[in-house]
């Protein structure tokens, strides 16, 4: 559904409207209402989405020039004090600006700043019309202002041009960059009141008086800016304009004559009501720069614009936490649901454990008693079978002088063997060495590990040899 | 003080809380892990327990089979066993290698393995025979009546046709009794 948007002017005493709404990229407008009376104005604006208003300010003073480049924060004070020196109120005036650019003048660097500044107490009369409804208020700013920003937004322009408007007791003569900047703006105490339209001489002289004004007014402006003067004039306010300047042509040189728009403003208007009601609907289209809401409401407004993202932020992190915290939630159950699991194992785990050391401690007894019988009974070497295993494999030529049995460091036992061979030569005695180790090997109760073979007294007839045999015996089986 | 100020602070007092709460949590989740960890620890602990318990019961379980021929041979008071040790020394077991048989010293007490009296003797026999010899060591050695254990055992051949033996044994008489008997073992499960 298409808002509701109400165009508003504010004229002294005297207070307009036009219910507008953008439906598929066109404007469409109502007839326009006249709401002076407080219950007019409070039926308006209740049925209202947006409110957009714009005010004569009949104090207020248009300053487009170069200053100083300052810090951005500083800017708003230098603005005031230059305003506070052109101002002629006795009030502190409210300023909106724009910077249009920077300027690079005898090597210092400037920037073009247009400014727009309304006597305080102007802006609060009108606030306490409006103050109910603020909420829905848009946007505050001149009639010039939002006369010349209309022009610029919705014709062709390449240079300053003029905007007139004509009302029935006053209008408004300003000439805008083609940004819709204004440059110079005149209030005049005048208006189409006392002409008569059938009269060619109230409409000649009506038409002179213009002349008379736009004249001065552009001669101003070439002086003050130093520029050609504009080509375009648009004059709007009544669809009798054309006819009276047709009559009593005007006489700026070189300019052309508007009195309607090049193409269409509100869809759903004539040519005649578009004129008739420009400067109501222009409200609408007025220059955000030069916005004169009072600065409470921007201040709310912008608060409002950090809080909502706050607002925002602060429900997703709450999200974030309550799903955090949910989550761990389920960690803790699980947690503590592996660990109740674990418990009984553990339980189990233990009493067998203990049931294991009970009867190990029963058993552990038999341990001590064990090494008893096998260091007493158990390991024992075949006594009987020793000496008549060596009897058996040992030939004539082998004498064997010593045996000693020993227990060896590996639980086991050692026999060291020392003896003589009778051999005619050394070299024989070692291959009878040889064979007698390889018997004694054979023999299933030893093991040899080590032969010494050390031969003496090489020069007699018959020889004797000295050996020593280490022998590993193996332990009777039980 | 206006209701959104108001909002935003008791979204941010809720935030925070839910925070706090959380960190808490978090915490909480922390111990718990750690618990876990700590518990999952302990049963790989009593697991490996379990295995050496096991493992060590079957090896006693093995030395009490091991003992089964023992269990009723039974051990007197040492004295008593002493004296019949040396009543088995008799001349019949001796004569035949002319063995002597000493004494080393007086009886000791010792702890290990068992609590026992260990008596050291030093026999020296003489043989011509390898055979004469072995029958003495048989009767002496391979008995299961006395417990001896040998220390060291030489054979030198002597001059003449004769070769000398020395043996050193002790005599480890229990000083306690290992009070099983095949019931208790078969009770025990062994």
């Amino acid at each position: 559904m298409a808002q509701k948007l109400l165009s508003v002017i504010r004229q002294r005493d005297s207070i307009r409207g036009i219910f507008v709404e953008k439906k598929g990229g066109g404007y469409f407008a109502g007839s326009s209402l006249d709401l002076s009376s407080k219950e007019a104005l409070n039926s308006a604006c209740s049925s209202a989405d947006e409110i957009y208003i714009s005010d004569s300010f009949l104090s207020a003073v248009y300053v487009l020039d170069l200053f100083p480049k300052v810090a951005p924060k500083h800017l708003p004070q230098l603005l005031l004090q230059d305003a506070l020196a052109k101002f002629q109120a006795s009030g502190d005036p409210n300023i909106g600006f724009q910077i249009l650019g920077e300027v690079q003048t005898e090597g210092v660097r400037q920037r073009e700043i247009a400014y727009m500044a309304v006597e305080e107490e102007e802006i609060k009369q009108l606030w306490a019309q409006f103050k109910k409804y603020e909420k829905k208020i848009k946007g505050i700013t001149s009639l010039p202002a939002s006369l010349a920003g209309t022009v610029a937004k919705f014709e062709s322009l390449e240079s300053n041009f003029v905007v007139t408007w004509i009302g029935e007791t006053e209008s408004i003569i300003s000439i805008a960059s083609q940004d819709g900047i204004i440059k110079v703006a005149r209030n005049l105490p005048f208006g189409l009141e006392g002409v008569e339209f059938n009269d060619q001489d109230t409409m000649r002289a009506f038409s002179r008086k213009i002349d008379k004004e736009l004249t001065r007014t552009i001669n101003f402006f070439k002086q003050g800016f130093r520029e050609p003067e504009p080509e375009k004039i648009y004059l709007f306010g009544s669809r009798h304009l054309q006819s009276i300047f047709e009559l009593s042509p005007l006489s700026i040189p070189g300019a052309n004559y508007f009195f309607q728009f090049t193409s269409q403003l509100i869809s759903n208007y004539s040519q005649e009501d578009e004129t008739e009601n420009f400067h109501i609907v222009s409200s609408l289209f007025q220059n955000k720069n030069f916005n004169f809401l009072p600065h409470k409401v921007i201040a709310d407004r912008k608060s409002k614009k950090l809080l909502y993202p706050s607002y925002a932020v602060l429900a997703v992190v709450i999200l974030c936490l309550f799903f955090w915290n949910f989550q761990l939630r389920t960690q803790i159950r699980e947690e503590d649901f592996t660990l109740r699991e674990g418990y009984p194992i553990a339980m189990k785990l233990k009493g067998e454990v203990e049931a294991l050391e009970v009867k190990i401690s029963k058993f552990e007894r038999f341990r001590e008693w064990k090494v008893f019988y096998d260091q007493t009974f158990n390991d024992k070497l075949a006594w009987d079978r020793i000496l008549s295993a060596f009897g058996r494999t040992t030939p004539p030529d082998i004498v064997l002088d010593s045996l000693s049995i020993n227990p060896g460091g590996k639980s086991n036992w050692l026999a060291h063997v020392s003896g003589k061979i009778r051999a005619a030569s050394w070299e024989i005695g070692l291959e009878q060495i040889r064979e007698y180790g390889a018997k004694i090997d054979n023999l299933e109760l030893f093991i040899v590990k080590t032969v010494n073979y050390a031969p003496q007294n090489l020069e007699e007839n018959t020889k004797y040899f000295n050996f020593n045999l280490l022998l590993e015996l193996n332990k009777m089986e039980q | 003080m206006q209701i959104k100020y108001v909002i935003l602070l008791l979204g941010i007092l809720v935030s925070t809380h839910l925070a706090v709460y959380g960190m808490n949590r978090h915490k909480a989740v922390n111990v718990l892990k750690g618990k876990g960890l700590a518990f999952d620890s302990q049963i790989h602990k009593l697991r490996s327990h379990k295995i050496k318990a096991e493992r060590n019961l079957n090896q006693l379980i093995v030395a009490a089979r091991s003992l089964k021929p023992w269990l009723n041979t039974g051990f007197q008071d040492p004295e008593q066993g002493f004296v019949k040790f040396l009543d088995f020394l008799n001349p019949g077991l001796l004569k035949g290698v002319n063995a002597r048989v000493t004494l080393r010293g007086s009886p000791t007490f010792q702890k290990n393995p068992i609590p026992l009296q260990k008596t050291s003797f030093q026999v020296v026999f003489d043989f011509r025979y390898p055979n004469e010899a072995e029958r003495f060591l048989k009767e002496l050695l391979l008995q299961n009546d006395y417990p001896l254990k040998v220390n060291s055992a030489t054979v030198n051949r002597s001059q003449g046709k004769n070769t000398r033996g020395q043996i050193s044994v002790d005599l480890l008489l229990p000083a306690s009794l290992l009070k099983f008997n095949l019931d208790d073992l078969k009770g025990m499960g062994v």
